[in-house]
């Protein structure tokens, strides 16, 4: 999939845990870990707002966009 | 999250008694043919169908029937045939059953329910097939009717829709499942 999510550099610039992360976005620990490892397959508006507002940066810090031959 | 439906346990008890009604019924077309193969004299006056799903008791006075004296691999063929009917019917229930229970526990859409959708739909093909030759033994005559049972073919039809409905509810369960 061209869309990365860059959610483990993040957390390691913050210094914060994924279960600290997931505690207070309020996910599961396994829906992070989804999201993490780039498995998952959307993201809801709400996750989105609340990540953004836990680690204080902007959607395209955590989501990236990498063109790739696939159509 | 299973459900306690009454109309599936009746589905599915319904559809339990079918399977293994059918396995017994093949079962006992078997013993006959097994028996007949000893003892043809006991079978003068009776009229065979694969596909009657019986094996019927002919009035004496009508003109039939001299079984016996019919040749033995085509009373057998007719009784293959009644076998495999039979022994398709059971194991499309085995699948049928195992849909209703999955539906049952609240697994409604899970992977497995496509693949016994689609080998209950190939189930009624080789139904159709099967019955294509309608095979019919009365006495020295052997009647062989050709016809194409439009019903089979149309419960195939469904099947393999439903298969690919159950595949798509199957695909938008795990994209559900991998939304954060």
């Amino acid at each position: 999939m061209p869309i990365i999510v860059n959610l483990d550099v993040v957390l390691a610039q913050r210094k914060m845990s994924l279960s600290d992360f997931a505690e207070k976005v309020g996910i599961t620990l396994a829906n992070a870990s989804i999201l993490k490892t780039g498995k998952a397959k959307a993201v809801r508006f709400s996750t989105l707002e609340k990540i953004c507002e836990v680690l204080e940066c902007q959607p395209g810090d955590i989501l990236v966009f990498e063109k790739t031959d696939e159509v | 999250m299973g459900t306690k439906n009454s109309k599936l346990t009746v589905a599915y008890w319904l559809v339990w008694l079918t399977g293994y009604g059918s396995f017994f019924l093949g079962g006992l077309f078997l013993l006959i043919a097994i028996h007949f193969s000893f003892a043809p004299h006991h079978y003068d006056s009776l009229e065979l169908s694969s596909t009657m799903f019986s094996v019927q008791v002919v009035d004496g006075n009508l003109q039939t029937t001299n079984l016996s004296q019919a040749s033995l691999w085509r009373i057998w063929l007719v009784f293959l045939q009644g076998l495999a009917i039979f022994s398709i019917i059971g194991v499309m229930c085995i699948y049928g059953r195992r849909i209703i229970q999955s539906v049952r526990k609240g697994k409604v859409f899970n992977v497995n329910n496509p693949k016994w959708f689609q080998r209950i739909g190939l189930g009624f093909l080789i139904l159709a097939a099967l019955t294509f030759a309608d095979v019919t033994l009365s006495g020295e005559v052997y009647k062989l009717e050709m016809n194409l049972k439009g019903g089979y073919i149309l419960a195939a039809l469904f099947a393999y829709i439903l298969a690919e409905i159950f595949q798509e509810g199957n695909r938008l369960d795990e994209e559900s499942k991998l939304t954060v």
